[in-house]
């Protein structure tokens, strides 16, 4: 089952999208599932050592224009909005609030992000806050983590990769009250200057999207490099955390161990 | 606006409600002191029961539903389903009125949440016209967002529930709490309860005109096969049950049987090209419906993933792809939240334009600030339920709070309120219990069961009473069998007016194709418990003769005996071969192969591999084999280790009688099924493998051979037929010829590979797909073998060993894994 298609948004489009797979998959279907994201399925019959799959797609990222933190409404105010009597067409990020399987919530959590989230501040303004202090607090170490390394452990650690820092700043978000989702994607990392950019160097991410409330709407923020995604961070799935998205996820059927490969090339149209 | 909204809300939850309030309902004694007619024959025949006549209908309940529980029940010792629940033989009396009010309150119920259902995992419009506040579904774990959109092949998503009844003391039937999930339990039990209640008071049950149970059941099997999304006239329908360790596994065995369908676990099903499979020995045979008692996020590890779970890669897909019938759909178990029952009859009269028909105990969900507030204030009325999660620590009541603990939990609600439910704490109604030697008052749920057939809904016409504790609220009565009784629905419901708007199923075939089929799973188990039990015959024998070399006079002859036994022994590797067992430690050691549990190889745990196999069979085998299976396990089950040689032999001879029963068993009683067939060739196969690794270590054994010859005859049960052909000492010339060559002798490799050449010849499928011919041929080169007259070396003997594991890898790989796909 792949999440791999990106997303088509107001600030990215997809006009071309390929799933490669080796083996000759036997079976395949597509659905878009209840967030929205495409969502292929296939299967693979026979013997086979080696599992092959190539996403290619076509992106055209406009850039974003972020509203002035300062004049973001109170965060308070956005957790209230989101309390609904009924679902109403802003109103159904609330459904976003809550804990998830990988995101728990919890007091310590929420006295956490409360450092930045001091009554009455903008909403945006904290959030920027929290995402800065995520990044100074926490160190970027692949070895400290894997894919099913608790939140409660990373805030203990301090330590983790993209996908730690996402669940973890969820988590700050939701024990307040607010809506956040976890964002799957790529990004572009530019060569070192006066280097050739090298193949598969880029990178599959993880980031979170806050609700701003119903004027700004959902705005993406990204712990792990400290700053608001742009036009190099390239959207493919989102849902309430990785357990929704997860890029790949299948069964194999058979003895022996195996290994896991993934490179990902973001390459501008004009160098391709 | 928002504060209007609000207070709606209190006020249309608060509608159907009821409150409770002393006295109890009696449900035999009204409130003058009179007996209830209905239950006066009931009534003057359990008062005239004298102490003794009590203790022997309490007994003979209880021996009913072991004898029934002892047929569907394993071991403890394997993980097993443990204790048989206990029958309360007092039935519970439900009037024709009260019956037509409560059937037709539920069937509403039914038709109700399936609506709901249907639009939160679809087009979520009771969202947007407020009817269940959005944070109910959004907040909770047992909503599945992979299931919204999801066409449910056959329409509905509630075909299977269940609702716990409890008599209010105004002596109105009032809901309690719903089962729509994977496993409304309890079905199965119902029918038990029934078998043996009507047994023990025919007279009363048959003047009480009480309504039958059986057109329920056979609507439920036409139900679930109109399900399924091919129209053929025969759909595959089968019944998934986590497996044997469940709880509940006794009762999905007998629902299965009782339904007709086979049981299966996830590992027998398949998928391929986005359909279901059953892997059957014939084949892969599709599967249409499948009444599913696995938890939501058990049933597909693609898209519910949790370490280390299970399911079936695919099954989502297939559901989604619309390709077969989930029953309950998954999601289904979302309506059971106690949470949603406030805002029942709210969707009930803007949707259905009716008032719900059955009330409601007070239930509050906490999230919304103005409901909290109000069951804050009064909190002692309440019982604190979990809204979604297993919480262990709820339920709670209230009422018998400390301070402190009740400040705890007062702060745990404020800190995420929409994980509580308040539900107000009632007193059910009492009805009489016979209660070991005596006569008590003691509370009862009624827990009925419906079904959305294909015509509507329809309710089972009576059910499941649950018995608790005096002064102990239903919320927290253990959620499991416990003690139960059973309900009658009495006066002239005739049979066909149980199902009023219901034409009658067609008649059934005989025997649907798929009951003949074996699937892979218990052919495989089956293969295993051949090979098991031959294996601890070959212990127990080879034990046995070893252990007559330390009784009586220990001569030279049996000193060299003994030796040669201890080789044996190191040669199938019952002792580690490098060990040197000091001769005081010999009886210590052979005492342990027969009685310690953890003794690897030793007959302990050979037996519980036995068992294990046995138990994932257990439909395929008969009650009598069963209870000799339960014998074998208190043989070897010795509360200290015996050092006493003739108390070791008596173990060993019994032990080998057992056997010999079961051999007899499986030759004279089995139907010559696939099954039968695959234990068979277990059996051949282990008989062959532990004769050619005898021989291998008599032909290794140079000095003293002649030693080794009387210990292997004995094994091979051949000491008779020597004698009489030879009256002489054993030679190795003429053991061979008997053990390895004879194809008249049922102990020799000889015989167990013409059996397997008959008996794979008439196993399942086409005899030129897949490994079959390569099978047949192995077969054939080992045949060949006896044809040369030439005594087999060490070497040899080998390598036929080998070549005999290599012949059971591959049925292994063509019958069980379905690495080759056969689609039928």
């Amino acid at each position: 089952m792949a999440r791999l298609a990106p997303r088509s948004l107001p600030s990215q489009r997809c006009p071309w999208h390929e799933l490669e797979v080796h083996p000759v998959p036997v079976g395949r279907g597509v659905h878009v599932d209840s967030y929205g994201n495409i969502t292929q399925y296939f299967e693979i019959e026979g013997k086979h050592e080696v599992l092959e799959v190539i996403s290619r797609s076509l992106v055209e990222v406009l850039p974003s224009v972020h509203p002035d933190p300062r004049l973001t409404p109170r965060w308070e105010e956005v957790r209230d909005s989101c309390q609904l009597e009924m679902l109403t067409p802003g109103s159904e990020a609330g459904a976003f609030r809550f804990a998830s399987p990988m995101v728990p919530l919890g007091a310590d959590f929420a006295s956490y992000a409360r450092v930045e989230f001091t009554p009455g501040r903008p909403v945006l303004e904290a959030v920027l806050g929290l995402t800065g202090r995520i990044f100074r607090d926490f160190k970027f170490d692949p070895r400290a983590t894997d894919v099913s390394t608790p939140v409660s452990e990373v805030f203990k650690k301090r330590a983790g990769v993209c996908q730690d820092f996402a669940h973890l700043m969820l988590a700050c978000l939701r024990s307040l009250g607010l809506p956040g989702r976890y964002v799957s994607g790529y990004l572009e990392t530019a060569p070192p200057p006066g280097k050739v950019r090298l193949t598969g160097a880029d990178a599959s991410h993880a980031w979170v999207s806050v609700f701003c409330g119903e004027g700004a709407g959902w705005i993406d923020a990204d712990p792990t490099n400290n700053l608001l995604p742009g036009e190099r961070h390239i959207t493919v799935a989102w849902g309430r955390d990785f357990s929704d998205v997860s890029p790949l996820r299948g069964v194999t059927l058979g003895a022996g161990g195996q290994r896991l490969a993934v490179a990902v090339d973001v390459i501008p149209v004009d160098e391709f | 606006m928002a504060e209007i909204t609000r207070s709606n809300f209190v006020s249309s939850q608060l509608q159907g409600a009821v409150a409770g309030s002393s006295p109890v309902w009696d449900e035999m004694t009204d409130a003058r002191g009179f007996t209830r007619p209905p239950w006066q024959g009931l009534s003057a025949k359990i008062q005239r029961w004298s102490v003794d006549e009590r203790q022997s209908i309490g007994a003979s309940a209880r021996r009913m539903i072991e004898d029934l529980g002892t047929t569907f029940n394993v071991y403890s010792d394997v993980g097993g389903a443990g204790q048989p629940y206990e029958l309360d033989p007092i039935p519970l009396l439900i009037s024709p009125a009260e019956w037509a009010r409560v059937s037709a309150g539920l069937a509403q119920r039914v038709r109700l949440m399936d609506l709901v259902l249907t639009d939160l995992y679809g087009p979520q419009q009771l969202l947007r016209d407020g009817l269940i506040p959005p944070d109910l579904v959004h907040s909770s774990p047992a909503f599945l967002q992979n299931a919204r959109g999801i066409q449910a092949p056959g329409g509905h998503l509630l075909v299977t529930s269940g609702c716990d009844l409890v008599r209010a003391p105004s002596g109105a039937w009032t809901v309690l709490r719903d089962h729509t999930g994977a496993a409304p339990g309890g079905l199965g039990q119902v029918l038990e309860n029934r078998n043996v209640t009507s047994n023990l008071l025919p007279d009363v049950f048959e003047s009480l005109q009480v309504a039958r149970l059986g057109d329920f059941f056979d609507l439920e099997r036409s139900t679930l096969q109109a399900l399924s999304p091919c129209r053929s006239e025969m759909p595959n329908v089968v019944f998934l049950t986590p497996g044997f360790r469940h709880p509940s596994y006794f009762e999905h065995a007998y629902k299965a049987r009782l339904l007709g369908f086979p049981l299966v676990e996830t590992a027998d099903l398949t998928v391929r090209e986005r359909r279901l499979f059953l892997k059957t020995l014939a084949g892969l045979r599709r599967i249409d419906s499948v009444i599913c008692r696995i938890d939501d996020d058990g049933i597909d590890p693609l898209e519910h993933w949790v370490p280390g779970g299970g399911g079936i890669p695919g099954l989502m897909e297939v559901w989604r792809t619309g390709n077969v019938a989930l029953v309950n759909a998954p999601g289904a178990g979302f309506a059971s939240t106690p949470a949603l029952m406030p805002f029942l009859p709210g969707i009930c009269r803007k949707w259905l334009g009716e008032e719900v028909k059955l009330p409601f105990v007070e239930t509050w969900w906490l999230s919304q600030p103005e409901i909290r507030r109000r069951v804050l204030e009064q909190l002692h009325r309440y019982i604190l339920l979990p809204a979604f999660n297993r919480d262990p620590l709820l339920p709670v009541r209230c009422a018998t709070l400390s301070p402190s603990a009740r400040k705890q939990w007062v702060a745990a609600i404020e800190e995420r309120p929409h994980d509580f439910v308040a539900q107000l704490d009632i007193t059910p109604s009492e009805a009489p219990s016979l209660d070991g030697r005596g006569i008590r008052q003691r509370p009862i749920v009624w827990r009925a069961f419906a079904l959305n057939s294909t015509d509507g809904p329809v309710v089972l016409p009576g059910g499941l009473s649950r018995v608790g504790r005096a002064g102990q609220a239903p919320q927290l009565w253990p959620g499991h069998a416990g003690f139960t009784k059973d309900v009658w629905v009495y006066d002239g419901v005739p049979a066909s007016m149980s199902k009023p708007d219901v034409k009658s199923p067609p008649p059934k075939k005989d025997r649907h194709p798929a009951a003949l089929e074996v699937p892979s799973r218990i052919a495989e188990q089956l293969f295993w418990v051949g090979r098991y039990a031959e294996r601890i015959e070959f212990a127990t024998r080879l034990l046995r003769v070893t252990l007559r070399c330390l009784s009586g006079e220990v001569g030279r002859l049996q000193q060299e005996q003994l030796g040669s036994c201890l080789a044996l022994l190191r040669g199938c590797s019952l002792i580690s071969k490098g060990v040197v067992i000091h001769p005081a430690e010999i009886l210590k050691t052979l005492s342990g192969l027969i009685y310690d549990q953890a003794a690897r190889g030793g007959i302990p745990s050979l037996t519980r591999s036995l068992l294990r196999n046995a138990a994932a069979a257990r439909d395929r085998l008969s009650d009598d084999t069963w209870r000799l299976f339960n014998r074998l396990e208190g043989i070897v089950h010795a509360p200290a280790i015996s050092l006493n040689v003739a108390d070791l032999l008596r173990t060993l001879d019994t032990l080998v009688l057992h056997l010999a029963a079961f051999a007899g068993m499986e030759a004279e009683n089995m139907t010559r099924g696939q099954g039968w067939r695959f234990l068979e060739v277990g059996r051949r196969i282990e008989r062959a493998w532990g004769g050619l690794l005898l021989l291998k270590t008599a032909a290794d054994v140079r000095e003293g051979q002649t030693s080794v010859l009387g210990p292997l005859l004995e094994i091979c049960d051949s000491v008779m037929t020597y004698r009489r052909r030879h009256f002489s000492a054993p030679r190795l010339d003429a053991v061979m010829d008997l053990t390895f060559f004879d194809r008249s002798n049922p102990r020799a490799v000889a015989f167990q590979i013409q059996i397997l050449k008959i008996e794979i010849a008439h196993l399942a499928g086409d005899p030129d797909f897949g490994l079959l011919p390569k099978i047949r041929e192995h077969l054939l080169v080992m045949d060949r073998r006896f044809e040369n007259p030439q005594a087999p070396d060490s070497a040899e003997l080998e390598a036929l060993g080998e070549a005999l594991e290599v012949f059971s890898d591959l049925l292994t790989q063509h019958y069980f894994s379905h690495s080759v796909r056969r689609v039928y």
